[in-house]
């Protein structure tokens, strides 16, 4: 399964999540199986609701079985999240077993996916539209010139290759491929999308003009780590 | 290099083990590179993921 974010929204809230199989689909493949224990892997949970969510699904296509729910991670996080329950609370709330091989704490710890700089179309243009919306992000009104640079598709699609419109992802969501709002907001949904302006709007990376060397330099160096990603030197 | 900075690569690494064991040397280098350049000295940690 993959999230999928408000594209238009600059602090990109979570729309859904597309899954590779509807209930029926989950039923046909499981039917024969004893799944009276489950065990659910993901590398790691911030909330706990990408496990929930496939949770319900084959509790879903399995109405009248007993599960026991067990979900393994590589890091788990046992913090809170604002005012709620982080991923290892809220999973042990809900009756299941949750445990990672490392845990973290948030708001104490964060993590981000590296790569998620990295693994975008067209990645040196992407990377100067990247850089416009950099420029704006020390602005009192960030959000609303943000949302103005963004309000032309080509930007957007350069800035979020991997988008979906609000129709496309209705129609995944009448095949049941989609769980997500009741209502989607905004007209563009994103995956995977370049997370580089929240990264620095949170802290974990300092804005552009306090780095060592230009920014210029910095891109360079994902550009080259692209590269490898390509040639499957990773 | 600050120390700060040195006990997040040290945290990278060790999530970088248990991520993805696999990551090459020189895709290591170039990410420590541009955090090297880039990060916050306060922060806590990345996860690396190919």
């Amino acid at each position: 399964m993959s999230r999928i974010r408000q594209a238009t929204k600059i602090d990109l809230p979570t729309s859904g999540h597309i899954v590779s199989h509807n209930a029926d689909e989950v039923r046909a493949a499981l039917k024969n199986q004893n799944l009276s224990r489950i065990l659910v892997l993901d590398d790691t949970s911030f909330s706990g609701s990408t496990n929930l969510i496939i949770e319900d699904l084959v509790k879903k296509a399995f109405p009248d079985r007993r599960i026991d729910f067990t979900h393994g991670f590589l890091i788990l996080n046992t913090g809170n999240l604002g005012p709620n329950p982080g991923a290892k609370q809220r999973l042990f709330a809900n009756g299941d077993r949750a445990l990672g091989g490392l845990e973290m704490q948030t708001p104490r710890d964060d993590g981000w996916h590296f790569f998620d700089l990295v693994k975008q179309q067209d990645l040196e243009n992407h990377l100067l539209a990247v850089s416009e919306i950099l420029t704006l992000l020390g602005q009192p009104n960030f959000e609303h010139l943000a949302s103005a640079f963004l309000s032309d598709e080509n930007i957007l699609k350069l800035v979020f290759p991997n988008i979906f419109t609000t129709e496309e992802l209705e129609q995944r969501r009448s095949e049941g491929h989609f769980i997500g709002n009741s209502k989607l907001n905004g007209d563009f949904h994103v995956r995977n999308p370049q997370l580089m302006p929240n990264i620095i709007g949170q802290g974990h990376l300092l804005p552009p003009e306090d780095w060592q060397g230009s920014q210029k330099e910095a891109f360079a160096l994902l550009i080259q780590l692209e590269k490898l990603l390509k040639r499957r030197e990773v | 290099m600050p120390e700060q900075l040195k006990n997040i690569l040290w945290m990278s690494e060790e999530l970088d083990f248990q991520m993805k064991p696999s990551l090459k040397n020189e895709a290591k280098t170039i990410i420590n590179q541009f955090l090297e350049r880039t990060a916050n000295p306060q922060l806590s940690h990345w996860v690396y993921r190919a």
